[in-house]
């Protein structure tokens, strides 16, 4: 028999866990992009349990992605202003910077490949 | 031990924040940036009119080893000496348990202090790691015991390459 209280794995995430993943939830539905940790040492947030890619919560919310749509202006602005919603939302006041680390080729239409 | 008047709950090394005058060995307040330490037994003491919580320094290391635990980039904990006789360590009667291994803490009245040592994966951000460590232990300690957290130190003590070939697999994933 197992006790009542609350499990190792039921525990709380923590303030830092939950806003890597609700401003990766947030980029995640931007059209054209996926979050990518980068190609040296990967960018990323720990949190107990777990880490979330592309995200690096510092002085800024760095958010870094692999654009799958041109022109990147659109795409950048639209991950920006998706973090930002989702940094505000949790009262957090950071700016956010948004890095292209990559353009994938292969979802880009033939004739600017 | 339990208390047969109203008397205010006087009993025991641990009870320092004794009220009127009983201060424990002529100690003065200290300034509440440093750790205020509490007597002897180094445990925490929530007082209350109808008795005193105590929660013993072992019981903060431990929350803070597994705290340090839950993170993903931590392969182990402790020096490299440490390490090497742990399992036999856990294994001894009154040697200390594996969850509180690599951790160090001072505890006071209201406040803890904590060193903690790891071994960290090679290839990822060790910043990164030592600041997620540090967020959790702190939330952890300050949810579970009400005490306050004022510094966690993070010493990574040695890096773990997955080729190192020791057979040994992290706990956590």
């Amino acid at each position: 028999m197992t006790g009542i209280g609350p499990t190792h794995a039921s525990l709380p995430i923590g303030k830092r866990g939950k806003l890597a993943l609700a401003v990766a939830a947030a980029v995640d539905t931007v059209k054209g992009v996926h979050r990518s940790g980068g190609s040296g040492v990967e960018v990323e947030t720990q949190y107990p349990g777990g880490r979330v890619v592309g995200i690096h919560l510092g002085d800024q919310i760095s958010v870094h992605i692999v654009a799958e749509l041109l022109p990147l202006d659109a795409v950048i602005e639209a991950v920006r202003s998706a973090a930002l919603s989702a940094v505000r939302e949790a009262g957090d006041d950071r700016p956010v910077a948004v890095t292209v680390e990559d353009v994938d080729v292969e979802f880009l239409p033939p004739s600017i490949r | 031990m339990s208390e047969t008047t109203a008397s205010p709950p006087a009993p025991s090394e641990e009870a320092t924040k004794a009220p009127s005058g009983r201060q424990s060995s002529g100690e003065s307040k200290r300034p509440s940036t440093s750790v205020e330490r509490s007597s002897q037994s180094g445990g925490a003491a929530l007082q209350t009119e109808h008795g005193v919580t105590t929660i013993a320094s072992s019981v903060v290391a431990k929350i803070a080893g597994l705290a340090t635990q839950e993170i993903p980039g931590v392969q182990a904990m402790g020096k490299t000496l440490v390490r090497t006789f742990g399992s036999i360590r856990s294994k001894i009667p009154g040697g200390g348990s594996a969850s509180s291994q690599g951790v160090s803490v001072e505890v006071g009245e209201r406040q803890a202090a904590v060193d903690i040592d790891i071994v960290a994966y090679y290839g990822q951000s060790i910043v990164e790691t030592a600041n997620a460590i540090r967020e959790n232990v702190i939330e952890r300690i300050e949810s579970m015991t009400g005490l306050e957290v004022v510094e966690v130190n993070v010493n990574v003590d040695d890096l773990y390459l997955e080729s190192d070939g020791d057979g040994q697999d992290s706990r956590v994933e």
